[in-house]
């Protein structure tokens, strides 16, 4: 993915990053303020009080892939337009950028005349908001089909967690926020983490995710999300081949009956959140919204206590008898009974005796 | 002729299982015991659940056990082994860190001959000398 640079007042991508400046990890390695609106200080160098060497550092001694971008931004560099990420709306440098919109009356040359270039004034008559608006979504300048999909915001993962901590199931909060299943239990657990790594104290990465955070889009927490579609329908393996299957004209063929032919469950009891379909044919039978959200807290109940007792067999069945614990195995212990316990000491088997015959007499 | 409490080899190649088996000692290991009271899966199998120590299954049954040994058996080393897991003899060897040796501290102290040292110290350190095999 190529740099999002810091664009408000450059004229193009090639400007930002210093003929002595070398690295593959340009992006990251560049202070924040490249990436975000601030004016950069006149030197990257505050830290150092040696004098830079460009002899070192030249683009051109350098191997590898940097040379290849190097070259492109160099070729593409000029053209590039950069426009000001906004309300975190990610503008990616493109190939062939659409024409930035620009306010026609700052452009009058009675607005040029005190001492500002042409390039700057037209630079300064962009709406920089309105390109962000237009902007595109791929990161990939020359594969505009590539859609970079949206992350949640920190907040929001706090959002997840804190209605995790008041005993909602992740199937709800789910539903609640418009964020899939998996997704829900991923920031869970790594929130789980995150937490047990506060305590150790041990320093957690945030300056990765404001940058990366920076890079794409973020969903904002609002009260009712939409993050993503949560009913999307996993492809089952068994439906990527034909099947052909005579069915009489007159015969109604619904998802069931596929299913059935297919031999896989239906999508209706297979798709994430199976139990939205039951609510939004109450909503279409008129249902009043109490009796809908009573029929909904039975259902959580019922499903909870089938979990609960499910685990409760699991537990049960692995842990009959007693467990000792080595350093490194479990041993657990069954209690048997001497007549029914261990491998048998049978009659031995003759088939290679002489005169035994091995040809089987029997079809199975 | 002593009688012995041990092990009998079942199984495939590089899959042994094992009966816990009571049988006069000068027998052969597979000839038919006098009893079979239990069985021992020396190979571990991955956590139930995913997460945790893999696991080995014994299974013995206790009052047979108890009344051989009342009358005299001689457990074999890795049986011995195994009875002690379920207390049913003193451990013998540095088996388990079973809880319930864990519990009774001097017990364990003694049969270790580790000495336990409380949280914040250094962990259990073992000042045994290796014991020799019998």
């Amino acid at each position: 993915m190529p740099p999002r640079l810091r664009p408000s007042n450059l004229p193009s991508a090639s400007n930002v990053i210093p003929q002595s400046f070398s690295s593959p990890l340009l992006p990251f390695l560049l202070p924040s303020y490249h990436i975000y609106t601030q004016t950069p200080s006149s030197s990257s160098r505050n830290f150092s009080t040696s004098k830079p060497s460009y002899r070192r550092a030249r683009f051109e001694k350098t191997p590898g892939t940097r040379n290849g971008f190097i070259d492109w931004m160099k070729k593409y560099g000029p053209k590039l337009n950069v426009p000001s990420p906004l309300n975190n709306v990610p503008v990616y440098l493109t190939r062939d950028p659409p024409k930035l919109p620009t306010d026609k009356q700052a452009l009058k040359p009675k607005q040029r005349k005190n001492g500002i270039s042409r390039k700057q004034a037209q630079r300064d008559a962009v709406d920089w908001e309105a390109a962000a608006k237009r902007s595109t979504i791929s990161p990939f300048p020359t594969n505009p089909s590539f859609k970079a999909h949206p992350v949640i915001s920190t907040e929001f993962r706090e959002q997840i967690y804190l209605r995790m901590k008041a005993d909602r199931s992740v199937r709800r909060i789910s539903a609640e926020l418009n964020c899939e299943l998996e997704r829900v239990a991923a920031v869970i657990r790594l929130k789980e983490i995150e937490n047990r790594w506060i305590a150790e104290n041990r320093p957690l990465c945030t300056e990765m995710q404001k940058r990366v955070h920076a890079m794409m889009r973020v969903t904002q927490y609002t009260p009712f999300p939409q993050h993503e579609s949560i009913t999307d329908l996993r492809i089952h393996s068994a439906t990527n081949n034909q099947l052909f299957l005579a069915v009489p004209e007159s015969m109604p063929f619904n998802r069931k009956d596929a299913a059935d032919a297919l031999g896989i469950l239906p999508a209706d009891v297979r798709m994430p959140h199976s139990e939205l379909i039951e609510v939004e044919r109450m909503k279409e039978a008129g249902v009043e919204v109490q009796e809908m959200i009573k029929v909904e807290t039975e259902r959580e109940q019922r499903e909870a206590e089938e979990a609960k007792a499910k685990r409760e067999r699991r537990e049960k069945r692995l842990g009959a008898g007693k467990v000792v614990e080595t350093e490194r195995f479990r041993f657990r212990l069954k209690p048997a009974n001497a007549a029914a316990v261990g491998h048998r000491y049978g009659v031995p088997a003759e088939d290679r005796k002489r005169g035994i015959n091995k040809i089987p007499t029997r079809v199975v | 002729m002593v009688v012995r409490l041990r092990l009998a080899r079942f199984g495939a190649r590089n899959r042994p299982l094992y009966n816990i088996v009571v049988s006069q000692a000068r027998t052969a290991r597979n000839s038919k015991p006098m009893e079979v009271i239990g069985t021992y899966d020396p190979i571990p199998k991955p956590a139930p659940d995913g997460e945790g120590k893999p696991f080995k299954d014994i299974q013995l049954d206790v009052t047979r056990a108890k009344y051989w040994l009342g009358v005299g058996a001689q457990p074999s080393d890795p049986v011995w082994r195994l009875f002690a897991m379920f207390g049913l003899i003193e451990p013998q060897w540095k088996i388990a860190r079973i809880p319930a040796q864990k519990e009774d501290k001097a017990l364990y102290e003694k049969v270790q001959k580790v000495k336990i040292i409380p949280d914040g110290g250094p962990k259990t350190t073992s000042t045994a000398k290796p014991t020799p095999t019998s």
